[in-house]
């Protein structure tokens, strides 16, 4: 018990603290890095749910693969970091209404008694072990899972004609 | 029967339909011919008809042909059924002869006079149609089938008066014709939603037995069809209309406004005569109303200078006549001036026909003259018509007119003393008609001639001269035929006679009725006498009297003022409740959807500004929007 | 065990910061990141909220959530790409041709 929630705690200030620098940080190397840690808080935060396929692979995937394509990015860029530029009254409307929202979306889930999936008979009470996720993938899922791959597909061409250099003779 | 009678309707529409059609690419003679055809063809099948009915016992002398069932509405006491039915009697039969006698006539005569007029296909198709409607009301089985074509035939009329729509004159008149008809179809409507009320029917068949066994019958019912007749038929104050619709071809003035759609009034009385006798004093009003037209439209008619004016104030007169018969309970006495008059009026407008045709469309009397030596068989032929509207005997007016008057001055002989203001009016009337008829043929055909020297009148056509012989020939013979009273030869009344209402029991001696002949003769030949002798000598001095004379004069020379009252009374309110609408349409209901517009491109332009290619700003009003949704759903 | 609100709260914290970041920064990269933020918390949610019951079908949401953002990472990144070749800028309000 007491364990639990002191991993809970442990992740969880990883995670926020990580956050909080991501939206701080103005070297934007320094933010991603940053980001990967926040994300290695929510892994942590995974395995402590008892998630274990899917801290793995927020790890593997998240922080190992989309924030390296990040890196990648901003090295290739060669981004200098960028100055505070000063708080505008569009940027404090803009922060206020975030506030707003961040306010709604917590009230409820602080005064909520308990967040409840409703009831569903087609599938048993299973912990989520590889071994049923890839049931639920391939069963319920099934389709969704079809329609994802089509996506990556579809991702991969967009990314790279998107980003190929123009030919000689050819249009940006 | 049963086909002669669908035929008799089927074939108008039929052909209205195809020359309607196709009516730009035929000929005007391709559907004259057509056209002569199927009315030559209608007037076959009502010989047929009425030979049918003759061979039938006098008191069941009624074919029915029932076609198909109309509607039904309503259940119980509140029940309507109506059915599409023909409905022949000695009545309808008697009307259908000379409709599509005359009428065949009048359509031959239309093939040569409209042979170089724009369009004439069409107004076959139009004529074709108005043949249709015009049966329509008169075999109809019931009253909602009559009144179909009495708004049938006010369309068609309405169409052919304003046949030239180009012209401001001939579309006004059209309009005008429309407009006061629509006011006596309001007295119509009324008296048929009355009717179903009292007798649950509007089935002839079933009504004229249910109206003989009712006793007395409240006569505003039988007013308010009166005030119908009123508006078709041309009677005060309702006879505006008539006058202007001379604008329209000149066969279309026979047919409609002297043969036909006029007697449809008469027509309904007589159908209804039942009713009008049981309906305490409505035939007081019908029998004032007629002798007042008359006599009013008789005085108009005495300074008219167009020719074919003369000939619609005359047609009004003349209708007035039918009324006060109507009016006396002499319903068959009517129905006799009704056909008589068909014979002679349409004579008399064809032949103007003739003549205007002969002037390259001529018709002020003014500029007319010695027209019989260029028009010699017109001439002979309209006088045979002059003189029958003139009441000369043996001419065919004569004796309707004369039983007209004998009728009122039998009653008043007899004791009703008010009916010899009547008899006197139409004696006055009589004494009008022949005067002005014979200023109408002495300036048009006789003296000195005033005739544009540019112009070189010929006769009339062949199709149009054999139509004018042949009218001339019902007009001379036609009345002895048909019925003389004073020898007892009454063909035409004891034909009608199970169908209309008893006249009244007067009689009057022989000598009497003689007597008064032989005073109705003296009367029209001096009348006619004075007239001619004005006119065909000094016409100048004669022209100088017309303008010259005092106060009544001059009032009968405007017509009375009919049409201002009506301009101030009527058109005027009318006008400015129309303006009025008008400023509500183009301000209010307009402006509302404009508005509406004007909103959408408002807010359009507003919500344009948020499309600035920033994208913290769209990101802003994400988080907005967003923010938004979550309160409204907390 | 935590209860589970606790996991909740953080998630909404996590919601908010990722937002503001996105919101308030002006390099596109780390908008980016801000999203990706977001998305993170979305799947704590899933997770989180599906511990007691169904947990297999939290986590296959959740798997579905990380395929779709790493497409819509990879083709955020090629335009990024492409959008500094023509603007020599990572900043988000450089390009601003579309407009009305």
């Amino acid at each position: 018990m007491l364990s639990e929630r002191f991993a809970f705690l442990l992740f969880a200030a990883i995670a926020l603290v990580g956050a909080v620098n991501v939206v701080t940080r103005r070297n934007p190397v320094h933010a991603a890095l940053w980001l990967v840690g926040s994300f290695l808080g929510v892994a942590g935060l995974f395995l402590t749910l008892g998630a274990g396929l899917l801290g793995a692979i927020q790890v593997m995937v998240y922080a190992g693969a989309i924030m390296v394509l990040f890196l990648f990015v901003i090295l290739l860029l060669n981004l200098e970091t960028t100055p505070f530029e000063g708080l505008s009254i569009a940027r404090g409307a803009s922060l206020l209404a975030a506030a707003a929202t961040l306010a709604l979306v917590v009230v409820p889930f602080a005064t909520a008694k308990e967040l409840r999936a409703p009831a569903t008979p087609d599938l048993p009470e299973l912990p989520a072990t590889a071994g049923n996720v890839a049931n639920a993938l391939f069963t319920k899922y099934a389709l969704p899972f079809e329609v994802v791959s089509l996506l990556l597909l579809i991702a991969m061409v967009g990314a790279i004609h998107l980003a190929r250099r123009p030919r000689r003779g050819e249009p940006a | 029967m049963n086909l002669v009678g669908a035929l008799l309707l089927a074939l108008p529409l039929g052909t209205a339909a195809v020359i309607g059609l196709l009516h730009r690419r035929l000929a005007t003679k391709q559907a004259g011919a057509l056209a002569f055809g199927m009315t030559a063809a209608c007037f076959g099948l009502a010989v047929a008809a009425f030979f049918h009915l003759q061979g039938l016992p006098a008191d069941a002398r009624v074919v029915e042909v029932p076609l198909w069932r109309w509607m039904e509405l309503g259940g119980g006491a509140s029940r309507l059924a109506l059915d599409v039915g023909i409905y022949l009697d000695v009545l309808s039969v008697t009307w259908t002869l000379f409709i599509t006698g005359v009428g065949s006539l009048i359509f031959l005569y239309s093939i040569a006079y409209m042979s170089h007029e724009e369009g004439g296909a069409r107004y076959f198709a139009y004529l074709s149609l108005f043949l249709f409607s015009m049966l329509t009301l008169v075999l109809g089985s019931n009253l909602a089938l009559t009144f179909l074509g009495w708004e049938g035939v006010g369309l068609c009329s309405y169409l052919l008066i304003g046949f030239e729509y180009g012209k401001e004159t001939a579309a006004n008149a059209g309009r005008k014709a429309f407009l006061v008809n629509r006011i006596g179809d309001v007295g119509f409507l009324i008296g048929m939603f009355w009717t179903w009320k009292l007798f649950g029917t509007l089935e002839v068949r079933e009504l004229t037995p249910a109206l003989l066994a009712a006793g007395a019958l409240p006569p505003l019912l039988a007013i308010a069809f009166f005030v119908g007749a009123c508006g078709k038929s041309a009677q005060l104050p309702l006879f505006v209309w008539l006058p202007d619709a001379m604008a329209g071809p000149t066969p279309v003035s026979a047919l409609i406004h002297a043969a036909t759609m006029v007697t449809a009034g008469i027509y309904l009385l007589c159908r209804l005569s039942p009713l009008f006798a049981a309906a305490g004093w409505a035939l007081d009003v019908v029998a004032w109303v007629g002798a007042g037209t008359a006599l009013f439209a008789g005085l108009i008619a005495l300074r008219q200078r167009d020719i074919k004016r003369v000939l619609a104030y005359s047609t009004v007169s003349q209708l007035g006549y039918m009324f006060l018969a109507c009016g006396l309970g002499a319903f068959a006495s009517a129905a006799f001036h009704v056909v008589t008059h068909a014979f002679f009026k349409a004579l008399l407008f064809l032949g103007a026909g003739a003549v205007i045709h002969a002037l390259h469309g001529e018709q002020d009397l003014w500029k007319m003259g010695d027209l019989k030596h260029h028009l010699p068989k017109t001439a002979r032929a309209m006088k045979a018509g002059a003189f029958a509207l003139a009441g000369i005997a043996p001419f065919a007016g004569f004796f309707s007119k004369d039983e007209i008057l004998g009728v009122a001055f039998a009653q008043a002989y007899a004791g009703d003393s008010s009916r010899w203001v009547l008899w006197g009016m139409g004696v006055a009337t009589a004494a009008l008609t022949a005067f002005y008829t014979a200023r109408m043929m002495t300036l048009c055909f006789g003296g000195t001639s005033r005739v544009d020297p540019h112009l070189h009148p010929h006769e009339a056509p062949a199709p149009m001269a054999f139509a004018l012989q042949l009218l001339a020939v019902l007009s001379l013979v036609g009345g002895a035929l048909l019925g003389i009273e004073a020898l007892h030869w009454m063909p035409l009344h004891h034909w009608l006679e199970p169908v209309l209402a008893p006249a009244p029991e007067v009689h009057l001696s022989a000598t009497l009725t003689w007597a008064l002949m032989a005073l109705a003769l003296l009367i029209a030949v001096l009348s006619w006498r004075v007239g001619a002798k004005w006119y065909s000598g000094d016409f100048a001095a004669a022209r100088a009297a017309e303008y010259s004379l005092p106060r009544l004069a001059r009032a009968i020379a405007g017509r009375f003022w009919v049409d201002e009252i009506y301009a101030v009374l009527v058109v005027r309110p009318l006008r400015f409740l129309a303006e009025l609408a008008l400023e509500f349409d183009t301000r209010v209901v307009d402006g509302l959807f404009r508005g509406l517009g004007q909103l959408a491109a408002l807010l359009g332009t507003g919500l344009r500004l948020l499309q600035n290619g920033v994208v913290h700003a769209y990101a802003f009003w994400f988080v907005a929007g967003a923010a938004l949704l979550l309160w409204l759903t907390r | 065990m935590a209860p589970q609100a606790w996991y909740l709260i953080l998630s909404a914290l996590l919601f908010g910061l990722g937002l503001a970041g996105f919101v308030a920064r002006r390099n596109s990269l780390v908008m980016f990141m801000s999203v990706e933020l977001m998305l993170n918390a979305a799947n704590l949610v899933f997770v989180a909220g599906s511990r007691d019951h169904q947990a297999a079908r939290g986590t296959a949401c959740a798997l579905f959530v990380i395929a779709v953002a790493a497409a819509e990472v990879a083709v955020g990144l090629a335009m990024v790409l492409a959008l500094f070749r023509l603007k020599k800028s990572v900043g988000a309000d450089e390009a601003r041709e579309l407009r009305a």
